[in-house]
Formats: C-alpha cells, sequence, structure tokens
C-alpha cells in the first residue's frame, strides 16, 4: 500500500460520521443554495398515486421499480 | 404480524421518531417556522384528512386512512411525516427505501387544501427525509408521480431532476 492510500484511509477512519443532525443542516443549506426557499408551493400540492397502489399494490411496486433494477 | 416484521416496525420507528425529533429541534429555532411541528401518522392526523375531502382547493381524491394503513403494513422501514401547524394538519407524507436500499422515495405527499398561506410543507418532507436518509445509508431521494407540471416544477427549483420515462423527480445526495 502506498503511502498515500495509507494516509487517505486513515483519514477517512478518522473522519467523523455525519449524524442526522448534520444531514439536515446539509439539507437546509442546500435549500438556501439553490434558492427554493423563495418558491411559490402550488395550491393543492401533491405527488403520488395513491388509487392505483390501493387498486392493487403489488403492482404499483413493480411498476415503479420495474424489476428492482432502480437506476434512472 | 410476525416477530421479525413487529421487530422491524419497532426499529424504524424509533428511527423515524429520531429524524422527526431533530428536525423539530430545527424548526424550534427557527423564528420563520413558528408553530410548525412534525410527528409520525397517527389516527389524529388520519382523521384531519377527512375534512380535506370537502375543500374545493384539493386536487387529489385519496383515502389516508386506508392508504396508510396498506402501506404500513407492507413497508415497516417506510418514511413517515404528518406535519401540524398548531392544531391543523397541514401536510401527510409517505415513503419507503428502494429494494437495495440506495435509495429513498417520496410516494406520497399531500398538502392541506386548507393551509395557511405562507406555509410550505415540501421543504420540511425534503429535510425530513434528507435525515432518514442519511440513517438509511441511501444516497438518492426519489419524488413519484408529481400530479401536474406545476408540481413538477416546483420539485425542480429543489434541484430535483424529473424523469419522464417512469415520471418521478430525483437528487443524488
Amino acid at each position: 500500500m502506498s503511502d498515500e492510500i495509507k494516509r487517505l484511509s486513515e483519514q477517512a477512519r478518522k473522519k467523523k460520521p455525519q449524524t442526522i443532525a448534520d444531514a439536515i443542516k446539509r439539507a437546509k443549506a442546500h435549500i438556501r443554495n439553490v434558492g427554493a426557499e423563495n418558491s411559490e408551493e402550488p395550491e393543492g400540492f401533491a405527488s403520488g398515486d395513491m388509487k392505483k397502489f390501493l387498486e392493487d399494490p403489488e403492482a404499483y411496486e413493480k411498476e415503479n421499480e420495474g424489476s428492482k433494477d432502480d437506476r434512472h | 404480524m410476525l416477530a421479525t416484521h413487529r421487530d422491524a416496525e419497532e426499529r424504524y420507528t424509533r428511527i423515524r421518531q429520531a429524524v422527526l425529533d431533530e428536525v423539530n429541534k430545527d424548526l424550534i429555532s427557527s423564528s420563520k417556522q413558528m408553530g410548525l411541528r412534525c410527528k409520525l401518522i397517527d389516527q389524529v392526523a388520519l382523521l384531519q384528512t377527512q375534512r380535506w375531502s370537502t375543500s374545493a382547493r384539493r386536487r387529489v381524491d385519496w383515502q389516508w386512512v386506508e392508504g396508510y394503513s396498506l402501506f404500513k403494513f407492507r413497508h415497516p422501514k417506510r418514511f413517515e411525516m404528518a406535519l401540524w401547524h398548531g392544531s391543523n394538519l397541514v401536510s401527510l407524507s409517505l415513503g419507503r427505501p428502494t429494494y437495495n436500499g440506495s435509495k429513498l422515495r417520496l410516494d406520497f405527499i399531500e398538502g392541506s387544501p386548507e393551509k395557511p398561506e405562507g406555509v410550505k410543507v415540501f421543504e420540511h418532507t425534503f429535510v425530513a427525509m434528507v435525515g432518514y436518509a442519511q440513517v438509511l445509508g441511501a444516497d438518492e431521494l426519489r419524488v413519484m408521480n408529481p400530479i401536474n407540471t406545476d408540481v413538477k416544477r416546483y420539485y425542480e427549483t429543489f434541484g430535483l431532476n424529473y424523469v419522464p420515462k417512469s415520471d418521478y423527480l430525483y437528487i443524488r445526495l
């Protein structure tokens, strides 16, 4: 193992794992950075297809996730 | 309910609650979000959604009581959040990790058609989802099936990218 790889793995080991609070701070910073704070939320705001889910949950899940390959 | 299913339900409920506790700390400290609090979805919240059906502003005709009950049974690792403004429910949201756990989906979200002006619900759902994704180790959020172009455009202001083939938006974390 080269010195550089040793140094990087040591650094990664020492790096403090992110907490939920860190993730929340990161999400809020992202919202500020992209300017989404100032966007107007549309009236009657909703997403999803609950009717399809209730009619046939297995078909809904299959259609939404295909062959369990979740790439775009 | 199998013991393994019950164990998973209890374990992930603790995690969900821990995430919402953190979001609430942030809401309490923010002067702009007076009166907003998030909770797990309970019967009180589900009952309030029945009031939504009488609103002319409502864009969907969903039965949250049935939808939540079935989703809860099928997905112990689900994401869920009820957002309250004082004693009024302003949104419900429900999602789950993908099968391999690397993405966190938002399957259903609905804002109260009668929520007060200026109260936005997706922003807080997004923040809570990022927190939950952190615990799950998911590196992407997905928002499924925006109900119209305005809603899709709104998500895009958060940096989410639309995938027309499967009708969802995503953002890498």
